[in-house]
C-alpha cells in the first residue's frame, strides 16, 4: 500500500511541478523568416514563391483567397472570443537556417534543446533527422530496441526541418514528407487528391488554410501496404503572433493500412494565436486509417490570458468500399477549440469511427464532435465522446449523424457523456440526427452528470488525495476512449487527463 | 438572417400592409415589429430552423384576404366530454358568453406578450405585433375546474392568421385544457403563455389535425412555479409545414413538467416539436418523450433541449426520441440538446432511429395476422407510449381513435 501510495505522490508532485509554468511554454530563439504583416494576395504569392510552388498550386490558393474574402466567420458554435483581426497576423514563418540539414551539425542546437524538451524521439540517432548519409535501420537507432518504431516528422512552425525512417518507409513503398516536398516531388498526386475531401469553399477556416497554407504532412500507402509503423508528426507553433496553417493529407490505396499520429504543444505566449489547420483522408475500397490526436496547446493562464485558437477542418473521405477510418482525439489544450473530425461514408460497408475526449479547464472554451455522412450502403459509424469540464470552462459536443437516401443498411451508434466538475463550468451536447432511410438504425444516447460523492469517498479513504482521486475517477471515465489510443500516446493521454485537471477541485 | 432581400415576397408586402393599416399600435406592437424587421423570417441557415424553413414555406402568392366568410363549424372530437368551448376562427375569438365556470374567469382581452424573454425569435415577434384579439382566461387561486376547457383553432380560409391566448392558473388552482388546430390557413401564428403558480397543476393536450396545406406556427410558453406541475400530451399528424414549439421556464425551485408528444405524418406532410426547459432554480424535474411516425414522404422533426443555469442544482430532466421510418421518401430529424451549467444535475438522452422490428411483425404474422394488421398493431403500439401517458380517460379515448383512424388512412 505504501509503495502504490509512493509513486503516486512522486507522480503527482512531477505534474504539480509541470503546471506551475505551462510545461511547454518555451520559446525557442532562432531567426525566422516572416512574410510580411497581414493578408493579401501578395501574402498568398508570398508564400507560394517562397515554396517554389508550380503556377496550378497558386492559382489554388489566390482562388481560395478570393472566396475567403467573401465568405463570413462563423458563429453558430458555443464559443466566446474577441474578434480576430486577420491583418494583424503573420501568415508564414520559418527558420532561416532552412529545413534541410546535411549532418546532424547544421541542426540549430535550440531546435534539437526544444524537441528533446517536448520528449521527441530526435537525438536517438541521425536517422532520426532524416540527415543526409544516416544509414542504418531504425532498429538500431533506437536506445529502447524493443519499442515499436515510430517515424516522426516533426513540424516546427511552417517548415519540416526533420523528416525520419524515410529509407524504412520507402522500402515499403510509403511516400511520408512534408506537403511542400511532395509538391515537388510527387505533384501529381497532390494535384489529384488535394482539395478534394475539403474543397476550398468549405468554410471560412477551411477556406483561408486553403489560400495561405505553411507546410503539413503528406502521406501516401500503396496498393495492398500495411505502412510497417506509426506515423508521427508534431507540431509547434513558436513564432509569436504566426498563425499556423496546417495542411495534411493522408491517402491510403486499395488494401492498405496506415497509423498516424499527431501530437500538439505550443509556448507560452501572451497574444492569442490562430491555428486553422485542415487534414484530408482518403480511404481507397479495403483502406484503412487510424488518425489519432493529442492536442496540449498552450491553453491560456487560469484567468483566461493568451492561448491558442484552433479552428480546424478534418475530414476522411471513405470513398472506398469496406474502407475505415478510424479518429481518436484527447484534446486539452487550446483556449478555444472549433473542430469536427468527419467522415464520409460514400463505399458500400464503409466504416467510420470518432473517439473523443475533452477536457477544458479555466477559461477554455471547446465546441468539438462529429460528423458521419452516411452515403454508401450498409455503412456504419460508431461516436463515442467524453467531454469534461471544470473551472469555468465550457465544453460542448456539436455532432451530426446523417443518413442519405441510398444509405440502406446502416447502422449508427452515439455515446457522449459529461462530465461537471466544479459549479462555474458548463457542458453542452448538441448532436443532430438526420435518417432518410427507413432500413437505417441510429441509436444516440448522452448523459451529463458529476462525479460520484461515493466514488470519491472511497478512493479517499484509501489514502488518495481529493485530486489523485479526480485524476482516477476521470481516467475511468474516459476508458472506453484511452484504450483506442495507439500504446505510445495512451500512456501520455493519461497522464495529460490527469495534468489538465489539476487545480480543479479543493 | 436579415430581411433584406432585394424582392420583397407577397407574404412581407402582405404583413407590412396589415401592419401600417392599423388604426393604433401600442409601444409594444412597434417594437415587436422592428425586433421582426430585423431578424427576418426564419429560414434554414438559421440554428434551429435548419429542418423547418418558414422562410421557403412562406414564399408562395399571398392570398386572398376577403375570401369567403365562415362556414358552419365542424363537429369538435371531444363533444361527448362536453367541455367548454372556445372557438378561434380565423382568428377571432369566439367565446360563449352564456357559459360560465366556477372560477374560471374568460374573455377577449386587448393582446399582449409572453412574460418571458423571447426577443430572438422572430415568429413571436410578429405574433406580437400582428393580432388584433386575444382570448384570456385566469384560473382562481385554489379553484378546481373538473370541467375541460376546450380551445378551437378553426381555419376556414386562406390567409394570414395571428392568434393569442394569455392565461394564468394561480395557486393551487387544477385545470385541463385542450388545444384543437383544425381546417387551413396559408400561415396560421399561434402564441399561448400560460402560467402556473406555486402548487397549481395544469394539463395541456394538443391535437394538430389540420389540412395538408396548412402553413402552422404554434408557440407555447409556460412558467412552471414552485411545486407546481406542468403536463402536456400533444398528437400531430402534420402539414405543408408544422411546428409546435413548448417553452416551458422554472424560475422557483422544485417544479414538474412532462411533455410528450407523437407525431404521425405521411403524404407531404411535416410535423416539427420544438422544446425548450430552462431550469433557474434548484430541484426542477422534467419528462420529455416524443414518438415519430413517418411514412410515404412525411417529414419528422423533434428539437429538445434541456438549459440547466448554474443556480439549478439538483436538475433531473431526462428525454427520449424514437422515430420511425415506415417508407422510402420518409425523414427523421432529431436534435435532443442539453445545455448545462450546474454540476449536481442529472440529464440525459436518448434518441432512436429505425423501421419496425422485422422479428416483431414475423411473430405476429406467425399468429395469423395480415402484414397490414402487424404493422398497424406495432405502430399503435409504438405511439402508445405518448397516448397511455394521458391520464384523462375520455381524452385518451379521442387520442387514441385519432391514432386508429390516421392507420386506417394508411392502408
Amino acid at each position: 500500500m505504501s509503495e502504490v501510495k509512493e509513486t503516486i505522490s512522486k507522480e503527482t508532485v512531477e505534474t504539480a511541478k509541470a503546471l506551475e509554468t505551462y510545461k511547454y511554454g518555451f520559446t525557442t530563439d532562432i531567426e525566422s523568416v516572416k512574410a510580411p504583416k497581414g493578408l493579401s494576395e501578395d501574402t498568398v504569392r508570398f508564400i507560394s514563391a517562397k515554396k517554389e510552388e508550380p503556377e496550378w498550386l497558386l492559382e489554388w490558393r489566390l482562388a481560395a483567397f478570393r472566396r475567403w474574402l467573401t465568405m463570413e466567420e462563423p458563429t453558430w458554435a458555443m464559443v466566446d472570443y474577441p474578434e480576430i483581426d486577420y491583418q494583424d497576423a503573420y501568415y508564414y514563418a520559418e527558420p532561416t537556417t532552412g529545413a534541410k540539414y546535411e549532418s546532424i551539425d547544421d541542426v540549430p542546437p535550440e531546435i534539437l534543446a526544444d524537441f528533446e524538451k517536448l520528449g521527441i524521439p530526435l537525438r536517438e540517432a541521425e536517422v532520426l533527422l532524416g540527415v543526409e548519409g544516416a544509414g542504418g535501420t531504425p532498429g538500431d537507432a533506437r536506445t529502447h530496441p524493443d519499442a515499436p518504431p515510430v517515424a516522426v516528422d516533426a513540424v516546427f512552425d511552417s517548415v519540416s526541418v526533420a523528416t525520419t525512417f524515410k529509407k524504412e518507409l520507402e522500402k515499403a513503398g510509403v511516400i511520408f514528407m512534408s506537403i511542400s516536398e511532395a509538391v515537388r516531388e510527387h505533384p501529381e498526386l497532390v494535384k489529384k487528391y488535394l482539395g478534394t475531401v475539403v474543397p476550398t469553399s468549405d468554410n471560412f477556416f477551411a477556406t483561408l488554410n486553403s489560400a495561405v497554407f505553411s507546410d503539413g504532412t503528406f502521406v501516401y500507402v500503396p496498393e495492398g501496404v500495411r505502412c510497417p509503423m506509426e506515423l508521427s508528426t508534431y507540431f509547434r507553433i513558436n513564432e509569436a503572433n504566426t498563425g499556423q496553417f496546417e495542411r495534411t493529407l493522408i491517402i491510403a490505396a486499395p488494401g492498405s493500412y496506415v497509423s498516424y499520429l499527431e501530437g500538439c504543444t505550443a509556448p507560452m505566449r501572451d497574444e492569442n494565436q490562430l491555428h486553422a489547420a485542415v487534414v484530408e483522408l482518403v480511404a481507397e475500397d479495403d483502406a484503412e486509417i487510424k488518425y489519432s490526436t493529442v492536442q496540449n496547446w498552450y491553453p491560456g493562464d487560469k484567468d483566461g490570458k493568451g492561448g491558442i485558437y484552433n479552428f480546424v477542418t478534418k475530414r476522411a473521405d471513405c470513398r472506398g468500399v469496406n474502407s475505415k477510418v478510424s479518429w481518436t482525439q484527447v484534446e486539452t489544450g487550446s483556449a478555444v477549440t472549433w473542430k469536427y473530425p468527419s467522415c464520409v461514408l460514400k463505399g458500400d460497408n464503409s466504416q467510420g469511427e470518432f473517439y473523443s475526449i475533452a477536457i477544458t479547464n479555466n477559461h477554455q472554451q471547446a465546441d468539438t464532435g462529429t460528423k458521419m455522412i452516411h452515403l454508401g450502403r450498409n455503412t456504419r459509424s460508431r461516436i463515442i465522446s467524453k467531454g469534461i469540464s471544470a473551472g469555468k470552462s465550457n465544453s460542448t459536443y456539436r455532432g451530426l449523424v446523417s443518413i442519405h437516401r441510398k444509405a440502406e443498411g446502416s447502422r449508427n451508434f452515439t455515446q457522449c457523456d459529461s462530465l461537471l466538475i466544479g459549479d462555474k463550468c458548463g457542458a453542452h451536447t448538441v448532436p443532430y440526427v438526420e435518417s432518410k432511410n427507413p432500413q437505417a438504425i441510429l441509436e444516440h444516447e448522452a448523459t451529463t452528470s458529476r462525479l460520484s460523492e461515493d466514488q470519491l469517498f472511497y478512493c479517499q479513504q484509501r489514502g488518495l488525495s481529493e485530486e489523485e482521486a479526480v485524476a482516477l475517477l476521470v481516467n475511468g471515465f474516459c476508458k472506453e476512449v484511452l484504450q483506442e489510443l495507439p500504446m505510445e500516446f495512451a500512456v501520455e493521454a493519461q497522464k495529460l487527463v490527469s495534468v489538465s485537471l489539476e487545480g480543479s477541485v479543493g | 438572417m436579415t430581411n433584406a432581400s432585394a424582392r420583397p415576397t407577397p407574404f412581407a408586402k402582405a404583413i407590412e400592409t396589415d401592419y401600417r393599416n392599423r388604426s393604433a399600435t401600442n409601444a409594444m406592437q412597434s417594437a415587436a415589429y422592428d425586433r421582426y424587421g430585423r431578424l427576418g423570417l426564419p429560414n434554414r441557415r438559421v440554428e434551429g430552423w435548419k429542418w423547418s424553413d418558414f422562410s421557403a414555406a412562406l414564399r408562395g402568392d399571398a392570398p386572398a384576404n376577403d375570401a369567403a366568410p365562415v362556414e358552419t363549424i365542424p363537429p369538435s372530437p371531444f363533444a361527448t366530454l362536453e367541455p367548454l368551448e372556445i372557438q378561434i376562427v380565423d382568428g377571432r375569438v369566439l367565446a360563449p358568453d352564456a357559459a360560465r365556470l366556477e372560477g374560471f374567469e374568460f374573455g377577449v382581452i386587448e393582446p399582449g406578450a409572453p412574460d418571458q424573454d423571447f426577443d430572438n425569435h422572430s415568429l413571436v415577434a410578429l405574433n406580437i405585433a400582428l393580432t388584433r384579439r386575444a382570448f384570456g382566461f385566469r384560473v382562481a387561486g385554489g379553484a378546481i375546474i373538473d370541467r375541460a376547457v376546450h380551445i378551437r383553432h378553426i381555419n376556414k380560409r386562406p390567409g394570414y392568421v395571428f392568434s393569442q391566448i394569455l392565461g394564468r392558473a394561480e395557486e393551487g388552482s387544477r385545470v385541463t385544457i385542450i388545444e384543437t388546430f383544425e381546417g387551413c390557413a396559408t400561415f396560421h401564428s399561434a402564441m399561448h403563455h400560460l402560467s402556473v403558480y406555486k402548487g397549481a397543476e395544469v394539463s395541456r393536450y394538443v391535437l394538430h389535425d389540420a389540412d395538408a396545406d396548412a402553413v402552422t406556427h404554434g408557440f407555447f410558453g409556460g412558467m412552471v412555479g414552485e411545486d407546481a406541475r406542468f403536463r402536456q400530451t400533444s398528437l400531430s399528424t402534420g402539414g405543408r409545414l408544422c411546428r409546435h414549439e413548448t417553452h416551458l421556464l422554472y424560475p422557483a425551485a422544485i417544479g414538474f413538467s412532462d411533455v410528450a408528444g407523437a407525431a404521425l405524418v405521411a403524404g407531404d406532410r411535416h410535423s416539427d416539436f420544438t422544446t425548450q426547459v430552462r431550469f433557474r432554480a434548484p430541484g426542477g424535474e422534467a419528462r420529455q418523450l416524443h414518438k415519430g411516425v413517418a411514412s410515404k414522404k412525411g417529414r419528422n422533426v423533434f428539437q429538445g433541449k434541456f438549459h440547466v443555469e448554474r443556480a439549478a442544482q439538483k436538475t433531473d430532466a431526462k428525454m427520449t426520441a424514437n422515430a420511425l421510418l415506415l417508407s422510402d421518401g420518409a425523414e427523421a430529424n432529431h436534435k435532443p440538446e442539453l445545455e448545462i451549467y450546474a454540476d449536481d444535475v442529472e440529464c440525459a438522452h436518448g434518441s432512436t432511429v429505425g423501421a419496425l422490428d422485422d422479428d416483431a411483425l414475423f411473430y405476429l404474422r406467425q399468429r395469423g395476422l395480415s402484414e397490414g394488421e402487424a404493422r398497424a398493431l406495432l405502430i399503435e403500439a409504438f405511439a402508445g407510449e405518448v397516448i397511455d401517458g394521458i391520464d384523462d380517460a375520455g381524452v385518451r379515448d379521442v387520442f387514441a381513435a385519432r391514432v386508429a383512424a390516421w392507420l386506417e388512412e394508411q392502408q
